[in-house]
């Protein structure tokens, strides 16, 4: 599922007509070069261990492969499924706020009122949520359930067809 | 703060790189990789008098620079862009911070109205077209001040485009010749500042303050239109004074919310341009014009060493003077742009096409906000040189410090004195002793009227110019001033007026 989420954007950034520029994959290719896995592994920090999880990235873009037999042509891209709703605008009144220990709870380090991070920037946010102990199965998990949540939310409007539009929601 | 009016720029916008005797490889102040010194930021600012002196030797070709910026603003506003926490430059830390902020799963982005009409407005002040649909996006990538990982900005669809600013800078020896140049606007976005990270290498670890984190940013993205640090850094402090005018922005470089990236090449006249490089970290109204300069300079002396540039991003090293490669940045980043799937496409109106019916909290209307534009800085200027006749430079000065127009106005408004009169004292006497003592305008010891009440002595020739100007020394602490001010008066009444008359008079002036 999570492969498949990123190939889709690989491919959203590189074949879309107000694309954004990015480093593409090989247009038509089916093989995953090892410098593709290195570069995803390196921005998204998934881990694919091994030859079987490469070989099943490669199943996914195959079966993503065949949006491309639909005839796209003076259509414009639908950016998102929420293009006829109405964007709810916010008064700019202080609201929230206030809550630093209940937040400081979260850290796995704490310094005076400060979230404490390792130096480094790419692994320091994963090691900050999930301890410094983390295996990279638990930072992809992490990034799974992240994404996904947005997606539930997503059905969950479109479902229920709320007037309102997004609401700041927390559990 | 207020930039020193500038003295020269560029002239001919053309750069010579000033080597001593033929292919010397260390020119005269022109810095090196290995021959670092302290001074360098200044000697190549002083270096360009000198060489807007010489003319081309024989087989020295001209060098072009090209300079286009990345301004952020942070927008004055009560909350953040997408969430009800407050926006507050000194908090303690992770007060300000809400769950969203925080980027706690679950949590949601709500659109601040006041961020939108601020972005309008700056669009419709910097003459730019407002795109009635814009989209935002997410921009991914790590660092421990991004808790989600993304950033959300407008990358696609901002929501202004295809503006321009106009700024003057001065030309010629001359300090009085000033131009006026162009620079066009690529596009205005929304997007979300970061947190702040606070580095102790003591201990060697990372201190994470979320309080900035989520405030609304403008993004004014410039063309490489200028051609040199003094265009610049007078286009930069020509839009801090419009998002100071609209109040959009309090723009205050000091306090963070004025950033400024620089993208720099350099390339013969004529030929195609050079590669460029991002120096960041331009934090300083004082330090931007000396950093590109420094850049440009750099870049110069490399090629013409027969070195390369690379496409990289740098920094400025406000202690040495010089950019820096920064090393977390090396390769192009990948920031796997995709589409906010949280928030719908932004749509604004205009009186033509409201639609019937709408909450009017739920619609922005874009006309709406044009009329209700306040009078921009531009404006106000030619506003100054019609009425008062002022000089040009004059009314730049006025609108350069904080509060001084105030001032200017009000002692126009209680004195019968000429506006010339007035201009000249506001800008050369009274500045000038602000300046001295290191004060604003607002804590200025003399007040409007009591410099009106001067100047109408001094118009009805009551007393000299230089007895004025004792009156300020008095005013500054001199009580011997006063003695001389009466004798001045004597000799001006010619031996009629009682001295303790006069004393008495001069002191209750004084005291105002």
């Amino acid at each position: 599922m999570w492969a498949r989420a990123v190939w889709l954007g690989l491919r959203a950034s590189a074949g879309g007509r107000r694309g954004f520029p990015s480093k593409a994959a090989h247009q038509g290719s089916r093989r995953v070069t090892a410098e593709l896995i290195e570069h995803l592994e390196r921005l998204a920090l998934v881990d694919f261990g091994s030859q079987e999880a490469v070989a099943r990235l490669e199943k996914a873009i195959a079966f993503a492969d065949r949006l491309r037999a639909v005839d796209t042509d003076g259509v414009e891209p639908m950016e998102s499924v929420l293009e006829d709703r109405c964007l709810y605008l916010r008064s700019d009144n202080v609201v929230e706020g206030n809550c630093a220990e209940e937040l400081l709870q979260n850290s796995h380090r704490v310094v005076e009122e400060y979230f404490v991070a390792p130096p480094g920037p790419a692994s320091c946010l994963m090691e900050e949520v999930l301890g410094t102990e983390n295996m990279r199965e638990e930072a992809t998990s992490f990034i799974y359930v992240k994404s996904h949540q947005d997606l539930g939310s997503l059905l969950h409007q479109s479902l229920l067809l709320n007037p309102e539009g997004p609401q700041n929601h927390k559990f | 703060m207020a930039t020193p009016m500038l003295r020269w720029c560029c002239p001919g916008r053309r750069w010579i790189f000033a080597g001593i005797g033929g292919g010397s490889r260390h020119g005269r102040g022109v810095p090196t990789g290995s021959t670092s010194s302290g001074k360098k930021g200044q000697s190549s600012v002083a270096q360009q008098p000198l060489i807007t002196a010489q003319k081309p030797r024989k087989g020295e070709r001209e060098w072009a620079a090209v300079v286009g910026l990345e301004i952020h603003a942070q927008i004055a506003s009560n909350s953040k862009l997408f969430s009800g926490s407050q926006v507050d430059f000194a908090a303690p830390p992770n007060s300000l911070v809400s769950f969203f902020d925080a980027s706690l799963p679950g949590t949601l982005p709500v659109l601040n109205r006041r961020c939108v009409e601020a972005a309008v407005m700056t669009g419709l002040a910097l003459d730019c077209h407002i795109n009635r649909k814009s989209l935002f996006d997410r921009k991914h990538y790590f660092y421990a001040d991004l808790p989600a990982g993304y950033q959300i900005t407008q990358q696609r669809l901002p929501i202004a485009v295809n503006g321009s600013l106009a700024y003057s800078v001065c030309v010629g020896k001359r300090w009085s010749q000033m131009v006026t140049r162009t620079v066009g606007v690529k596009q205005i976005q929304l997007e979300q500042d970061s947190g702040k990270s606070l580095h102790d290498n003591l201990r060697s670890q990372t201190l994470i303050d979320l309080n900035r984190a989520g405030v609304g940013l403008l993004e004014v993205v410039l063309e490489p239109d200028m051609s040199c640090g003094e265009e610049a850094a007078a286009a930069v402090r020509e839009l801090q004074l419009i998002l100071q005018a609209l109040g959009t922005s309090q723009a205050n470089m000091a306090e963070g919310q004025l950033r400024v990236d620089a993208n720099i090449s350099v390339h013969h006249p004529g030929e195609p341009l050079g590669v460029r490089t991002e120096v960041k970290n331009l934090n300083s109204a004082r330090f931007l014009a000396k950093a590109i300069d420094y850049e440009i300079q750099r870049q110069i002396s490399e090629l013409e060493n027969g070195g390369k540039i690379l496409n990289e991003t740098r920094s400025f090293d406000y202690k040495l003077g010089c950019t820096v490669p920064m090393r977390d940045k090396e390769g192009k980043q990948d920031y796997r742009f995709m589409p906010e799937p949280n928030l719908p496409p932004l749509l604004l109106y205009d009186s033509g096409s409201l639609p019937t019916g709408a909450d009017p909290q739920q619609v922005i209307d874009i006309d709406q906000l044009r009329e209700r534009l306040p009078e921009l800085p531009r404006v106000t200027r030619e506003k100054l040189v019609r009425q008062y006749g002022m000089l040009p430079e004059h009314s730049f000065a006025l609108l350069n410090e904080v509060g001084l127009l105030e001032f200017f106005q009000n002692v126009i408004k209680e004195t019968r004195a000429e506006p010339k009169k007035v201009t000249s004292w506001v800008l050369n006497t009274f500045l000038g002793f602000l300046k001295q003592q290191n004060l604003a305008v607002s804590e200025s010891p003399v007040t409007p009227s009591a410099l009106a009440e001067l100047l109408d002595l001094l118009d009805r020739k009551a007393i000299s110019s230089s007895a004025a100007k004792q009156v300020t020394d008095v005013k500054k602490g001199n009580p011997r001033a006063i003695n001389k001010l009466i004798g001045l008066v004597r000799r001006a009444t010619l031996g009629r007026a009682d001295p303790t008359v006069i004393k008495e008079v001069l002191e209750r002036q004084l005291s105002s």
